[in-house]
């Protein structure tokens, strides 16, 4: 560099300082270009480098977050489902919702009305011409019909009309159609719940988060169907108006079956004013009779104030409380032991224990039971039992169940209560949603004394629900006949029992309202064939009651060891 | 000088060129299959959502019943308490006692 400095000086120089500035000059072009020149090669490393590091972070994105495509994709899935699926204990499925189109029409597309008519008639015979013929020959936009099938999109789309529209459209589907209309209820046609479950969980049902995960309801499709199957049975058998079955899970208080009769199609939308249609389970308020005996026991044993085997002695066999007359419809011996007046369903006996127990003891143990307060439910159609007055005579009356109303519902989770050791259990229709309260009612000493003589008045002689005793079972429980509150026309049947009693797991609830005594029917009393000689619970009820037992109990596996059924073999006869 | 670097410079372009493109094209690719899996699995969903329903409804007890009925099936009744045994041991002891009793019984016909 230094020679070729050298050289110009001595050859070309004319300036020194032009020929310097020449130099200079010279020099800081190619200096400029050689930097361009690395500066457009860095630009372009730096450009490729940008790309290949984007579509590589692309690459790698789309491979590794499999997820996010996927709900990506999901969220323009046609199966974006506005509810979620509502399914049994075992996941069968009640209710889904389901893609469907409402058909309409928009007459400014329609060339040749006349023809359009005729091909629509031809698909749809039972459209009103008329109608439509006239809102054709308006500007206005209509629906021809709605929820249309797959089968009829097609048809309707094969006519190539480009006025025909195809409104997208969710609508809710109840695979087992009238078996759970009391609990499951129905939505209205933007899918807001309007009633039953459908109400009650009408916010979890629409939550996004929840999407994939189905509702689980603590029912049983297979027992609700063979209840529901047997109910019907007994209306036409003892020609009752309605009937109403409750299977409650005693430890948790999982509802296993709730049915109530009459029921509905909930796939289809009717307005139905008739009150035998309500939900006679949670809405129904009954007097429901003998069966607060067993309350009245219970209470007098937990109080110590007798003790299972203590007798009672000179009954009377009228007894005058104020303006009632307490008597028993059978008659019984004049001593009777506190178990044998539950076994045989002594009016005065409970009228006797009930005075020595006390008002205010009774009064309270009604309060901690929640027998007349609104009963705690998943659903929003429940019944409020009537305000007891406690006036004169009253605790006499309530002890065998008169004079006092509540809803089935309740009087069974006492059951439940009474029997599992004497935790009061809430009722639920999710499953395994509750755990055992804290909250004890009874002792487990007398909880156990409950179930025995429960299963006494099943078991014994002089019990009033030989019916009920199907082998294997162990079945207890306590009767129930009397008139609906306020309605002396009307006569409530009921039955509720406990099974297995050794370790009881079932409490089941039946009803039959306005029950006739079935002159034809021979029944398999205790091994002699027999006609009924009266149209109480123990006649109809509790029959009803021993046959839901005998097919339900093998799907129950009661007495099965921890529950499992994998050895279960049929004996090869 | 400059020769080999621009010689350096159209090699880097052109293999950054052919680079990209491919990494481009293979997204692009990837992108499509992406796209058409996903539309198949909306029609699988969709086949599936229709199939459980289906099956849910079919298979729901009074259908059962309903094609028992058409089949001649009238009695369905479940197995009676009886006729259940809870392990393999009960079963063993129960077909122990079946075989003496039928031993007793050939015993007695071959005395007579």
């Amino acid at each position: 560099m230094k020679k070729k400095l050298g050289k110009n000086k001595i050859t070309n120089q004319k300036s020194f300082y032009f020929e310097d500035y020449l130099e200079t000059n010279k020099k800081s072009k190619n200096l400029k270009k050689h930097n361009n020149f690395e500066d457009r090669n860095y630009l372009l490393f730096f450009f490729f480098f940008s790309l290949i590091t984007i579509f590589s972070l692309k690459i790698a994105h789309i491979s590794l977050s499999q997820k996010e495509i996927s709900s990506f994709n999901n969220q323009n899935s046609k199966l974006n489902l506005i509810r979620r699926d509502i399914v049994d204990r075992n996941g069968v499925i009640i209710s889904r919702n389901i893609n469907t189109y409402h058909a309409a029409v928009d007459p400014k597309l329609v060339k040749d009305k006349k023809n359009f008519l005729i091909k629509l008639r031809l698909i749809f015979p039972d459209l009103p011409n008329d109608e439509i013929r006239k809102k054709l020959n308006g500007k206005k936009y209509f629906r021809i019909k709605t929820r249309i099938t797959q089968n009829e999109k097609q048809k309707l789309w094969s006519l190539g009309e480009k006025a025909i529209k195809f409104e997208p459209f969710q609508a809710r589907l109840y695979t087992h159609g009238d078996l759970f209309s009391h609990v499951i209820g129905q939505v209205d046609y933007d899918n807001f719940g309007i009633s039953g479950i459908e109400k009650y969980f009408d916010k979890e049902l629409k939550s996004k988060n929840l999407k994939d995960s189905p509702l689980e309801l603590a029912l049983d499709s297979n027992i609700q169907y063979i209840i529901n199957k047997e109910l019907s049975k007994a209306i036409k058998t003892f020609d009752a108006s309605g009937a109403a079955a409750l299977l409650m899970n005693v430890n948790n208080g999982d509802i296993l079956s709730l049915v109530s009769l009459p029921n509905f199609n909930i796939n289809q939308r009717k307005t139905i004013k008739d009150k035998n249609y309500i939900n006679k389970i949670t809405k129904g308020v009954y007097e429901l009779g003998s069966i607060f005996k067993t309350f009245t026991v219970a209470l007098a044993l937990e109080s110590n104030i007798v003790k299972k085997d203590t007798i009672i002695e000179n009954i009377p066999r009228k007894l005058k409380c104020s303006i009632h007359n307490i008597t028993d419809m059978k008659e019984h011996p004049s001593s009777l032991s506190t178990e044998e007046i539950l076994v045989r369903s002594s009016n005065v006996g409970s009228v006797i224990l009930a005075q020595k127990i006390g008002e205010d003891t009774f009064k309270k143990f009604i309060k901690n039971t929640n027998l007349t307060k609104v009963p705690e439910i998943e659903l929003e159609e429940v019944g409020v039992p009537h305000e007891i007055r406690w006036n004169k005579c009253k605790i006499e009356t309530v002890s065998f169940g008169h004079g006092i109303t509540t809803t089935p519902l309740q009087a069974t989770t006492l059951y439940a209560s009474l029997t599992n050791g004497g935790n009061l259990v809430t009722p639920s229709l999710i499953k395994e949603r509750n755990k055992i309260e804290t909250k004890k009612i009874i002792s487990n000493e007398t909880s156990k004394e409950i179930s025995s003589i429960l299963r006494q008045v099943v078991s014994s002689e002089n019990g009033t629900a030989s019916l009920a005793d199907i082998d294997g079972y162990y079945v207890g429980g306590k009767t129930g006949t009397a008139e609906s509150y306020g309605n002396n026309k009307q006569r409530i049947n009921s039955f509720i029992s406990v099974f297995p009693t050794r370790k009881p797991s079932y409490s089941l609830f039946v009803m039959l309202e306005n029950p006739k005594l079935n002159k034809d029917l021979v029944y398999n009393y205790r091994g002699i064939k027999t006609k009924a000689p009266y149209n109480t619970s123990g006649w109809n009820s509790v029959y009803v009651a021993g046959k839901i037992i005998e097919k339900i109990g093998p799907i129950l596996a009661i007495n099965n060891k921890d529950f499992l059924n994998q050895y279960v073999v049929e004996k090869f006869n | 000088m400059c020769n080999s670097k621009l010689f350096f410079s159209l090699t880097v372009f052109t293999i950054f060129l052919i680079i990209t493109s491919l990494i481009k094209n293979q997204s692009r690719i990837m992108e499509k299959q992406i796209k058409g899996l996903s539309s198949d699995i909306i029609v699988k969903e969709k086949n599936i959502s229709e199939v459980e329903l289906e099956f849910s409804y079919l298979s729901s007890p009074n259908k059962i019943e309903k094609k028992l009925k058409s089949r001649d099936i009238e009695k369905f009744e479940p197995i009676k308490q009886s006729n259940i045994f809870y392990d393999i041991h009960d079963l063993s002891i129960f077909e122990k006692k079946l075989s003496n009793l039928i031993n007793i019984d050939e015993k007695k016909i071959r005395k007579k």
